[in-house]
This record gives C-alpha cells, structure tokens and sequence, in this order.
C-alpha cells in the first residue's frame, strides 16, 4: 500500500466504503488500495490546484464536443458534467463482477423471452401474475413476438453500486431502451486527454470492443432473408433528453440516426423514406420510448413513433431491438423473485445479488415496507414522472401516513428497499479531492449467444459531498471507469469480422431540409458579418460627418445594410433609429433578432444540432468558439449598450474566422452525398439572394461619383470580391463593371450565377423526379438563362432622373425569381408526409334505452 | 360446481353487419387501422363465418389472435383517399346458458373475492390479471361509489343484482355526452354516459372491492318498439361488464340495460377495458381538418 501525500493524505473518505482507501483500523490509518497509487501519485502532484484546472479543462472539451444532457421536462441543454479523475476497477475485481453481469442479463433475457411467450413463469407460480401484468412495461401488444436469435433481450444496461462492505449489488436494470454507452466512450476520450500521461502508462480495457460486438449484434438480429442488413438507430430527435448519447452512438456504430417522420412501414416491412427513393430497414435499434414507438398499437398521440412497426416487428420482416416489451424488466417487484427464478430456469444461484427489495402485493412484503417505512426506500413499480424513490427517514410523520395509505389502496404497484450504503470515490472538489457517492451503470449487449459487457461503463457520482441520490436529473457527475489489466491491450485497427458492406447514407427528406438550413444559416451569418464590418468601417471612416461624400455614402450603406438583412426599422424608413453604434452592436449580438448575425449563429448550431450525426465531431468546436465570442461582445457591451468600444470588428473577425473554420471542414471533410448538396444548395441559394438584395439596395440610384465610388467599394467589400475587382478592373469602381464580377461573372465564386451554375450542379447529383421536380429544374434553367442574356452595359447605363430603373426591375425580378427557386427545392425534394392524425372511433351512440 | 347436464338450449343465428364510414375533408395519402370486429368463439357462442371488408382496397389486411384472444385485424391503405370503409360481416350462433342465478345467491361476495387465491389454477391466474387498474379505469376511481353495494356477507348474486339497479338509477344515458377519452371521475360527476362509460362504471366497482372484473365488447340485438318497424342500422355495438366468480366462470351484466347478458348477445372482444379492444381505431395521414363518421349495425336474428 502506498504512503499518502498531501492532496491523498487531506482525502477523508465516508463511513461506508471507499473506492481509493481503506479504512483504517486500530492504529493502520487508511490506505491507498494499490490499483489507485499512480492515480493518486499524480493527484498529489498536481495538487488541487492542477485538479481544479484539470475539471475546468473537460468542461472546455465537452463544450468543444457539444455534449449535452437535456433535463427531463426541460427546454434547456445542459453540459454534460464530468469527473477528471476516473473510477478505478481492478482486474481481478471485475473479472467476477463480469460473469456475474452475464448470468444476470442471460437470465433477464430468459424471463423476457418466456413473459411474451409461453408465460411458464406465472403458470407455474415462479412469479405472481400481478407483478407483471400489473407494470406498465408489459406491453401486451407485443405478445409472441421475437426477434431472430437466441437472444430477446439485446441491450441491457445495471446500475450497480456497493454496499458497505464493499460486495457489489444491482440496484436497478435498465432494459427498456438504455442510454448511456455513448457517452461512457465520450469519457473515455475527454478524460484520456486531459490525463495523457495517467492514460498511456495505465494498463486498462479499452471500450472499443463493446461497440464493435453491438455492431455485429445488430447484424446477427437482423432477419435471416436480409443478405446486407440496414441497420437505423430510431431516436426521437434533437430535443431528446440523451440527443447526444443517441447521435454519438450513431457514429460509433456507423448505422445512421433516423426518427420516427422518416420510417414507413409499407407492403408489411418497414422502410427509411430517402431522397427520390425508399430503401428498406431491416434492424431498428430503438431509442424512442416503447409507448411512443406504434401509434396504431401503443400511445396514439406519439408523432416520435412508426405506425405499423409493431405489425412488421410481429411478421418478422424487421427486427426492433430492444423490443417493446423489454421494460417489463426494468420492474423492481421482479427482484425479490430473481434468485429463486436464476435456481429454478438454470439451477444457478444468482451471483449479483439486488438491493433487497420487498413487494408490497405480497402480503407479508408489504407488512414488512409499512413496519419500517421509516427506514426504507419506497419506490412505485412503474417508470416515468412522478415515480421517484421516497426516502422513509427523510419523510415527515404525515407523509409517511399518506404513503401508506397509497400503497394499500394499490399495494401491488409498490415496493420497498433496505438502503444501499454506496461506496464513495474521490471527486474533484473545490480544496482538493472529496468523497462522492457512486452508482456504476454496466452495459450489456446480445453477442455470439451470451452476451458482451463493456468494461467498465457509466460511472455516476453525487452531485455533493452529502447527497445519497446519484441521478442525471439530480445533478450528477460522470466518471470514466478505468478496468486495469496485467495483460497489454492491444486494438486492432481494422476490426476483424465486419461485413463489407457498403451502405449508401440514406438521406431523409427531414435530414436534406436540415442540411440546406444549416447550409443557409451558415452563409446567412458570413454575410450578415461581412457586411456589418463593411459598414462598421466607413462608419468608422466617415461618421464625425467631416467629409460630405463619406457621410452621404455612410447613409446609403447604413439603409442598405438595414434593408438587406431585413431589420426594419434600423437606419431605412421614417423611424430609423438615431444612434448607430448601438444599432449596429445589434446587428452583431442580439440573438432573438432575426437578420442579425448571433441569431444566423443561433439557426446555425439548432440546424447542426438536428442533424448532428452528419457531421464532423470538429464542428462544435467552431460553432462554439463563436458562440463564446458573440456572447463575450455582449456582455463587455454591458446591458446598456452603452460607452466602451466593445470591439465590434474584432469580434466579427473571430466569428468570420469560425465560419470559415465551418467551410473549410464542409468542403474538406464531407462526403459528398445528397446531405452534402443540399446543404450546399442552401449556401448557394442563400449567397445568391444576398448578393443580389445587396445590389439592389446600392446601385440602383446614381449618386455623385465620389459617393457611388465609396458605396461600390463597400459593396465590392462586403461580397468578398474588391481584390479581383481591383485587379482586373485596375480603374475607379464602375456600376457596369461591378455588375459583371458581382452577377454574370460565372468564374466569381460570390457571383449570382456562379451559385446558380454550383446549385444546378448539385441538383444533377441529387436523385429526384416527378412534376415539382421538372418544375424546379425549369425554374432554374430560365433563371440561369436570364443572367446569360444580362446585358449589364446597358442595365448600368439606363438612367431616368438619377434611377437605374431598369436595373433596379431586373434585381428585383431576380430576388424573386431566387426566393421561388428555393420553395420549388424545397417543394420538390422536402415535401413533408401530411400530418399524423388518430382515426377517432367511439362506440356509436344508439337508442338503447328502448329495450 | 358444473352446468353439465343441464338442457341445451335452442340455438339463435344472427346475421351481424357493422360498417363504419370516414368521411374526410381533404385527401388521406394513407391509413393504418386495428380493429376487433370479429366474434370471438366463447362457451355459448360460435363465429360462423366471417368477412372484414375494407374500401379503398387495402394494400394489407391481416388477422391474429392478440393477448386476450381476441381476433384482431390489422390493415393498411396506402392510396389517396377521402372516404374509408370497413365493414363486418359474421354469422354467429349463440346458445347461452341464463346464468345461474340460484348459485350466485348462495355465494357470499367475499368467498368470491378469496376463492381466486384458493389455488395456481390457469383460470384463476388469469382472472387475477383482472384485479388491477388498466388505462381506463383507474385504481380506487370508483370505490366510493362502489361500497354500499359490497354489504358485509351480501351474496354475490346480490351484489350483482344491486350494481346494476344503482347504476341505471343513478345514471343517465345520453349519446354524445362522452367520447372515448372520458374518465371515470367524469362519468360520476356528470352521471350521465354511455354504455362503455356504465360497463367502465361495474368493472371499476367490482375491482374496488378485490374482485376481478373485465370489459366486454360486443352487440345485443334490439327490439322495435311493439306495432313498429325495426330500423336498418339502428343497432349499435355495444360494451358490458363482467365478473369471475371461482367455479362458476365469468357472469356477464349489462348495466346499461340493467339485465344479465343472456342469447341476445353477441360477444366480440374482451380486454381490461375499452382500451383493449376498441371496435376500429387507426392512423392517418392527411392535410384534412375535418372528417365525419357515420356507423351502422344490423343484428338481423337469420332463420
């Protein structure tokens, strides 16, 4: 046992057990267990201090990440809170907590396949009916139904945690449609990062086997007839509680995120809805809620759900893992039955014993909960809101008295549990490391017959020092759970066993609008902020009022501005606003205020968001980045708006540099499949409808020479194109030539007709027909065509009065023609199924009386 | 005890015609439906022959037997349409049995209650699936309501008999005064319902006192008016209670119509309630705000 040092020696564990110590006795203080003395070596060397800085740091990298936690109920995303210092298990430790994992989830799994089978297990008294059929996890619409293999119960996640004697025990099991895996893996990689040193010396398990097993899992389940099974992950959206568990775990497994709008079930099999075709699914690895999975069978107001899936699940044409049912598992009036069930279905004794637990349907149990309420965890069978444990020594006299009286008006949807004393684990603190209570979550998933464990899981730490419960909603802290190893471990590259297929990312109608919105938003932002600094500058320049045509050009640009980011008043009309410092620091960080730039940013992280397993894991750490710099302007400009300079350039700056961060990782890290070109659609339709509105609002009345020539600069500028300008043009700025670069200019990557010429090319990659499909491909050719016929010579030289009127009719039938082309893409390739409605049926009303 | 032995009695055959009707506003691109139409063979009762019809043809249309044994059939419409039919048409016949009302006199309802834990027989297994709450009628809802009837020592018989006078006392029935959605708690409050609201009303009493009680769906052939022509379509399904009694079987009552069920019954479906085994009840796609619904019944005795 190691000597302990300052950090480890001020660590004063809790009564129970301690992960990292022992507990002293007699004159031995307490001890650092052996598999903790590199660990807490490095924790005395950084000290709390450098453990301080070390939390901080994983806050950084899972903000970078964007992983979230949704509080249930809530419209806010919170960061996932993490540990820096990670749970260690030794080897020998889990290799028996492992197996007994397995025969745990193997005889779950045998309880599950009988309750929708033959339901021996009631028949034969092993289990009262009341304790199942009695739970709302029963789904008796999922009676007979099986997915292919031996195996019912496909992914398995226990919470266990000790008891005060350090032995282990299941405090719950969480079979209905675990989360979680996902973000154990994301531990793993922030906390590898921040310890490096701790993690290239420590010999542990890795995670990646497990998900490599599940990935082949969702293979084996698939239907026998499939030869290339299609696997999705159904989850219900971006609002999901675990929106971030479901889209990383997406990506670990390579099989794409879909929701519930884009599955059919047709012809008696189901199928994902992609662009310009179907393609069939054969394995649903389930995230949704089992109520809310088949609107027709189970919750009719579900709109996260499949109608028909259940029926296609029952034909054996799909495999649903877990299936529907598996939450009649997650009942705790199960547990007392569990050991005499292990003995009588595999003449086992059940090797991870469960809190015990009694059952108030039984008369004796409940005799037993109510003589001891005072000391108890009562809890109700069912799952969802308002079932949370009641602490009986935390109750008052009168709230013990009226539970008692619900657990006897319903004593079968109620149980009691003798407290778990919980081991605690050194958490990083604000003054060093302090003592947490910890709940581990084990994950297991159907393989090869039994099942595969991942070493280690979820470790979940009390949101204080004193806190008993351990839950998200709560207030938890994660930790990474290092499982030590004598052996190396070593992880092939290549993982031996997959199939080569190769699956065409499926697209889906709601995944190719999310994309073009992200691709709008984002261009939406760069030209907002492009055009904002160009404005800021001749302000900058010009606003003192000293130069008569910089002041004049200042106006135009000020209206302009307002007109093409479309926030009226601003500086156009006859309320504009007088102060255009504060109005422009507007433009910039107010995002609730359409056509600014934070609320494009705002639109750019929701759309990314909707889509996240599109895209690259690096884009949160852009979309991040300046999200920090706009709400830092913000706040240095002070909820008055008021006198320091709050470095509006300098921000935009970063912004731009974020989104150009953005283009880069767009054009260089994404494959191009229809996501890929409809979000370029977006950008290039977007590009196209600014630079025009931006012509619009500045060339279209002829000023003074030394006026229009600061104005054309701006806008020269602000659409990203003055050094080509000045040199091919090498001359004072001219409308006509201005209109070549800026409209005509096919080789101009910010012209309106390069976008076209981009937008008719990814077209051409999409598939698509149909009638809205023509229509589009129309609209697109006649615009195209419009622009080749342009004569800009004459349209800059047509003058009545000091109006271009003919150019300004041309811009303006363009803007027009640009906005119907967007609804003819979105008409053509976004049309939403129509809405969802229950098909009400009463039982008819009659006369029946009369008899 | 048995019934063996006793005389069969004559058996009735009843042509049964439910046919239900949406009308909708705008077009419906598809439409999922479930429905339990077709007459469950029962001690008493035999499915002749049977046909659902669903118009627009529909791309899928398939049977099997659920949880409670039930038929259940599933179909599925993927061309546009705006009017949706689906019609049942059985032949049954049914020889019921009166219930035996001299032995439900002699049986105390509390020796009902604790005879379903006399033995681990399959029956009593089952019957005590019928103890608990279900979606639609919730635990302790209606045990007020419930107590007076549920006297000390009172026969089972008794009990029965005095359930269905309070309820067609008590209540009134008025069509249209609830839907589908209507909770108990309501159903007491306004005291008036319908027949499902009134067999949710007894199984919600019988379970309140530890007896296990279920929801039956079906149809009761009605009587014209005497010197009247029956109208076409004027029956309706129809939904009742019944109760387990150990040794007897399931007694089944009407307490919309304040009687046992008896040969001029034709049982459909059972589930823990209504939400079991709704006649028809389905998913659709549509951009329509309104749509009309229009059902029509014939219990025609045949023969």
């Amino acid at each position: 046992m190691g000597a302990r040092r300052p950090t480890v020696q001020s660590y004063v564990p809790g009564d129970g057990w301690d992960e990292m110590v022992t507990a002293g006795a007699g004159l031995v203080g307490p001890e650092v267990r052996p598999h903790w003395s590199a660990l807490s070596d490095v924790a005395d060397l950084l000290g709390p201090d450098g453990l301080r800085r070390r939390r901080d740091e994983v806050g950084r990298m899972l903000e970078d990440d964007g992983v979230t936690y949704r509080v249930l109920g809530s419209d806010v995303e919170q960061s996932w809170a993490l540990d820096p210092v990670p749970l260690l298990v030794e080897g020998a430790e889990w290799a028996a907590l492992e197996p007994a994992l397995i025969q745990r989830t193997e005889l779950l799994d045998e309880l599950l396949t009988d309750l929708y089978g033959a339901r021996e297990v009631l028949r034969r008294g092993l289990i009262p009916p009341e304790v199942v059929l009695g739970h709302d996890g029963f789904i008796r619409a999922w009676d007979q139904i099986r997915v292919p293999g031996p195996r019912q119960l496909f992914l398995a996640a226990c919470d266990v945690a000790r008891d005060s004697g350090g032995v282990w025990h299941a405090l719950a099991d969480r079979t209905q449609a675990p989360s979680g895996a996902g973000y154990a893996m994301e531990n793993r990689r922030v906390v590898s990062r921040v310890l490096p040193g701790l993690y290239r010396d420590a010999q542990i398990h890795r995670l990646g086997p497990f998900f490599h097993a599940m990935r082949l899992a969702l293979q084996e389940v698939a239907p026998t007839t499939s030869e290339a099974p299609r696997v999705v992950l159904l989850a219900p959206g971006a609002q999901s509680e675990t929106a971030f568990d479901q889209a990383f775990l997406s990506s670990l497994l390579g099989y794409p995120v879909v929701q519930g709008s884009d599955l059919v079930v047709r012809e008696g099999r189901l199928w994902a809805r992609s662009i310009g075709r179907m393609e069939p699914v054969d394995v649903v690895l389930r995230r949704v809620d089992a109520s809310f999975s088949d609107p027709l069978e189970l919750r009719a107001d579900s709109q996260l759900g499949v109608p028909g899936l259940v029926e296609a699940a029952r034909l054996g044409t799909v495999s649903v893992v877990n299936g529907l049912g598996t939450g009649a598992l997650e009942n705790p009036a199960l547990l007392p039955y569990l050991p005499a069930l292990s003995k009588a279905l595999r003449g086992e004794d059940l090797l991870l014993p469960s809190v015990q637990t009694w059952w108030c349907g039984d008369l004796l149990g409940r005799a037993h909960v109510l003589a001891r309420l005072h000391e108890l965890v009562v809890k109700p069978t069912a799952r969802g809101v308002g079932t949370q444990s009641r602490f009986g020594w935390l109750l008052s006299a009168s709230e013990r008295e009226e539970l008692a009286r619900r657990i006897e008006a319903e004593p079968h949807a109620w149980v009691g549990q003798e407290p778990l004393a919980l081991s605690t684990v050194p958490t990083v603190g604000d003054d060093g490391l302090e003592p947490r209570s910890l709940v581990l979550r084990s994950f297991a998933v159907a393989h090869a017959g039994s099942y595969q464990v991942m070493a280690g899981g979820l470790a979940r730490v009390a949101a204080d020092r004193d806190s008993i419960t351990v839950a998200n909603q709560a207030g938890a802290l994660a930790k990474d759970v290092w499982v030590t190893t004598t052996t190396t471990v070593v992880e092939p590259w290549v993982q031996e066993g997959l199939p080569h297929e190769r699956v065409t990312a499926a697209v889906s109608p709601r995944v190719a609008q999310d994309m073009f919105w992200l691709g709008r938003y984002a261009e939406r932002a760069e030209d907002a902020a492009r055009a904002v600094r160009a404005v800021q500058d001749r302000w900058n320049d010009f606003h003192s009022g000293a130069e008569p045509a910089g002041t004049a050009a200042l106006a135009v640009l000020l209206e302009a501005l307002t007109r093409v980011t479309a926030t009226w008043p601003g500086f156009a009309g006859d309320d504009r606003v007088a102060e255009a410092r504060s109005e422009l620091l507007s433009l910039v960080v107010d995002e609730s205020r359409p056509g600014t730039v934070a609320h494009a940013v705002r639109r750019l992280t929701e759309s990314a968001t909707a889509v996240r397993d599109q895209l690259s894991p690096d884009t949160w750490l852009v979309l991040n980045s300046m999200d920090r710099a706009l709400h830092a302007l913000s706040r240095r400009a002070g909820p008055t708006r008021g006198t320091v300079d709050p470095d509006l350039v300098g921000t935009l700056s970063r912004v731009l540099e974020g989104l150009l961060a953005l283009s880069g990782l767009i054009a260089e890290s994404m494959v191009r499949d229809p996501g890929w070109r409809f979000l370029d659609c977006g950008r290039r339709l977007e590009r196209a409808q600014h630079v025009t509105a931006l012509l619009a609002t500045t060339v279209t009345t002829r000023r003074d020479p030394t006026v229009d020539s600061l104005v054309l600069e701006s806008v020269l500028i602000s659409a990203e194109s003055i050094i080509t300008y000045r040199r091919r043009y090498n001359a004072r700025a001219g409308v006509d030539t201005v209109l070549d670069l800026l409209l005509v200019d096919r080789d101009n990557p910010r012209s309106v007709l390069h976008q076209l010429d981009r937008l008719a090319d990814d077209l051409r990659q999409v598939p698509g027909d149909g009638v809205r499909r023509e229509a589009l491909d129309g609209e697109l050719r006649e615009c195209i065509a419009r622009l080749l016929e342009a004569d800009t010579g004459a349209l800059a030289n047509q003058v009545a009065g000091d109006e271009r009127e003919d150019l300004r009719d041309f811009l303006s039938d363009l803007g027009r023609q640009l906005r119907s082309l967007s609804t003819a893409v979105e008409l053509a390739h976004f049309s939403a199924r129509a809405p969802q409605r229950q098909l009400d049926s009463v039982v008819a009303p009659s006369d029946l009386e009369a008899l | 005890m048995s019934l063996e032995g006793t005389v069969e009695p004559e058996p009735r055959r009843y042509r049964l015609v439910h046919s239900t009707v949406y009308t909708y506003s705008d077009d419906v691109t598809s439409s999922y439906g479930r429905a339990h139409l077709v007459p469950r063979d029962v001690p008493g009762q035999r499915c002749l022959g049977t046909q659902v019809l669903v118009d627009p043809p529909p791309s899928e249309q398939r049977d099997h037997v659920d949880f409670f044994g039930n038929r259940s059939t599933y179909f599925a419409v993927d061309r546009r349409h705006t009017r949706l039919t689906v019609t049942a048409a059985s032949d049954v016949e049914v020889a019921r049995h009166s219930a035996p009302t001299a032995l439900l006199a002699a049986i105390p309802w509390e020796a009902v209650r604790d005879g379903l834990y006399a033995s681990a027989e399959p029956e009593l297994l089952d019957a005590r699936s019928y103890l608990l709450g279900s979606p639609l009628v919730a635990p302790g809802a209606v045990a007020t309501y419930a107590a007076p009837t549920f006297t000390q020592g009172r026969s089972i018989g008794d009990c029965i008999a005095d359930l269905l006078a309070r309820i067609h006392g008590d209540f009134t029935y008025r069509s249209g005064t609830t839907t589908v959605r209507t909770t108990l708690p309501e159903v007491l409050a306004r005291r008036t319902g319908v027949c499902q609201d009134f067999a949710h009303l007894a199984v919600g009493s019988f379970r309140s006192v530890g007896l296990a009680a279920r929801y039956v769906s079906g149809y009761v052939e009605t009587r014209p008016p005497p010197g009247q022509a029956r109208l076409e379509g004027a029956d309706a399904s129809h939904a009742w209670a019944s109760v387990f009694v150990p040794s007897l079987g399931w007694i089944d009552l009407d307490p919309t119509n304040h009687q046992l069920v008896d040969d001029r019954y034709v049982v459909v479906a059972w589930g823990r309630d209504y939400s079991d085994v709704p006649p028809l009840k389905g998913v659709i796609f549509t951009e329509a705000k309104k749509s009309t619904m229009e059902v029509s019944v014939d219990l025609v005795a045949a023969g």
